[in-house]
């Protein structure tokens, strides 16, 4: 087997051993890190490969979160329908918000996804016969094959397989010809059109299958948390993703995935520090940033160069 | 070739070309001089449509109006851009930029003879070709943009200064390049403030000044008109 697909396997392998001895909340916990490593990918495409900046990701997953919810328990239909209705809505605001990163770079195009974020909060918030407004919404437990999954066992080997399936794509997406490029218009918007690369075009594909993902995701979480108020989608929401990724590795799947272990998983070690956690988060980035641009995933290539390996986590 | 007829554009109230017009006969090299900020690369914007300027006027390639066409779709009819300040791919090699020119052709078929074809045009590239692009010297990168662009099997390229920051034995050396694209039967439009050099090697000139064409004619003639060489030729 080649080094690696046996690393693969290897991790996929802990990955489902890693429920085994751990409580609900345990399962709970292990659930958010596969959700939220969704959303890692979702960047990885956006900004890894595309180069574009998004702060308003918090928006898109609460766009999928509400619309599969809303698909579920007024439409009646199954939960993964309810999962894939996240995924497309979320994902035709996504080439929506495209439209102003062709104008904009930078820190306007973060600021545009910014207010693009806060107008899904506000519009979900006052939209109260549709969403439930300030009581929020209550959510049904996934159910697979008419049968419901009370436990976040279950949930959490469904988001396994999710995930797994959403990281092949983005793989696959990064070696595609779109993907490269994508890629390409990053390193040098000008040089790629000149070699008649169409911006445009890319950059909304980016964009739709970011936040395609980022809404599947926020459709899972609906069904994990139960209950949804449109605090969970705040601004905090966005940055901490933002983070995450950053301090993963935006430039590839296994960042992705420790992203998410690092999002799920801080709150709980840090939950001693009370206040001083966000001090510590920030702190945390800074750090990354200036010691490890490529994020915790470049640990990996620092070991492998010592074995004379390619890099993974550089683009 | 490409005719450029009464071509107004504007960004936002800023006005930057005036009812230009110019023709690029087949196979010829053609030259618009100016100095800074004359319009010589909102022009070249304009025929690529790669720039937000609000325009009128016509660009025809070969009869056909591209003025309303894609980028894309106009790289894919055979006019190139070489932009200013050469705009490599940093990071890639001086092959993987090459290859990156043939972008819009038909997918992983001809390029390999493309690219012999480029490295028997620039045979200072071969002993390069796996040098990250960023390291070369300005010379060197200028000859990967032009390799890149002749990937692309363009029938007409637009150069925009070519010899921008380059020393004067290596403007000399891009010029003949030029030249030498051109005897293989490409037509080019050579956008540049070194006028001397520009003029020698072009059949035709124009000269752009505050977004208007104020003065046409062959190279000769141009080289010999006062106000070229006052403007332009003054010391160099």
């Amino acid at each position: 087997m080649p080094p690696r697909k046996l690393v693969i396997f290897l991790v996929v392998a802990v990955l489902a051993a890693l429920p085994f001895g751990l409580g609900n909340y345990g399962y709970y916990i292990l659930a958010s890190v596969m959700i939220y490593a969704m959303v890692g990918l979702s960047l990885n495409i956006l900004i890894g490969m595309g180069g574009q900046i998004s702060i308003g990701h918090a928006g898109f997953w609460a766009l999928g979160a509400y619309a599969s919810a809303i698909v579920v328990t007024k439409a009646g239909l199954p939960f993964l329908v309810g999962v894939l209705a996240g995924g497309v809505v979320a994902g035709l605001f996504g080439a929506l918000v495209a439209l102003p990163a062709l104008r904009v770079q930078g820190h306007y195009l973060a600021i545009a996804t910014l207010g693009f974020a806060l107008f899904v909060q506000q519009m979900l918030f006052e939209w109260e016969s549709f969403t439930g407004g300030r009581q929020g919404l209550f959510v049904p437990r996934p159910s697979l094959f008419g049968t419901e999954m009370q436990s976040d066992f279950g949930y959490y080997y469904v988001l396994l397989a999710i995930f797994l399936l959403l990281a092949w794509i983005a793989h696959n997406f990064a070696k595609s010809h779109t993907g490269r490029s994508l890629m390409a218009l990053r390193m040098s918007a000008v040089a790629a059109e000149c070699c008649g690369i169409p911006r445009p075009k890319h950059v909304i594909i980016a964009f739709a299958t970011s936040a395609f993902f980022t809404g599947v995701s926020g459709a899972l979480f609906a069904h994990l948390l139960g209950h949804l108020s449109t605090e969970t989608f705040s601004l905090a929401a966005s940055l901490s993703f933002l983070s995450m990724a950053v301090i993963g590795g935006l430039h590839s799947r296994g960042g992705a995935l420790l992203g998410g272990f690092y999002l799920a998983l801080a709150p709980e070690v840090l939950r001693e520090f009370k206040d001083a956690q966000m001090v510590i988060y920030g702190v945390l980035l800074i750090l990354c940033v200036q010691f490890l641009p490529g994020g915790l995933i470049s640990i990996v290539d620092v070991v492998r160069s010592r074995l004379g390996r390619k890099p993974l986590g550089t683009p | 070739m490409l005719e450029i007829s009464a071509l107004s554009a504007r960004y936002g109230a800023v006005t930057a070309l005036t009812d230009v017009s110019l023709s690029v006969e087949n196979k010829q090299i053609v030259s618009l001089l100016g100095s800074n900020g004359a319009g010589k690369s909102t022009l070249l914007g304009c025929v690529t449509n790669s720039i937000p300027a609000t325009k009128t006027g016509s660009i025809t390639l070969d009869g056909e109006e591209i003025s309303a066409l894609p980028t894309d779709a106009i790289i894919a009819r055979g006019l190139v851009l070489v932009p200013e300040g050469r705009q490599l791919f940093a990071e890639l090699t001086v092959e993987e930029n090459l290859r990156m020119g043939a972008y819009g052709l038909d997918r992983g078929r001809r390029w390999r003879s493309d690219l012999e074809r480029v490295y028997a045009l620039f045979p200072k590239l071969v002993e390069r070709r796996q040098q990250i692009a960023a390291t070369m010297s300005g010379g060197e990168q200028q000859m990967v943009a032009i390799g890149r662009a002749m990937m692309a099997r363009p029938r007409i390229v637009l150069l925009d200064e070519p010899s921008l920051g380059l020393a004067p034995l290596l403007v000399r050396e891009i010029f003949k390049l030029i030249e030498e694209i051109n005897r293989e039967g490409v037509t080019v439009l050579l956008v540049e403030q070194n006028a001397r050099q520009a003029l020698r090697i072009a059949h035709r000139a124009y000269v752009v000044e505050k977004g208007r064409i104020t003065l046409s004619g062959s190279a000769e003639r141009l080289m010999e008109e006062h106000n070229v060489v006052e403007a332009y030729l003054g010391e160099a």
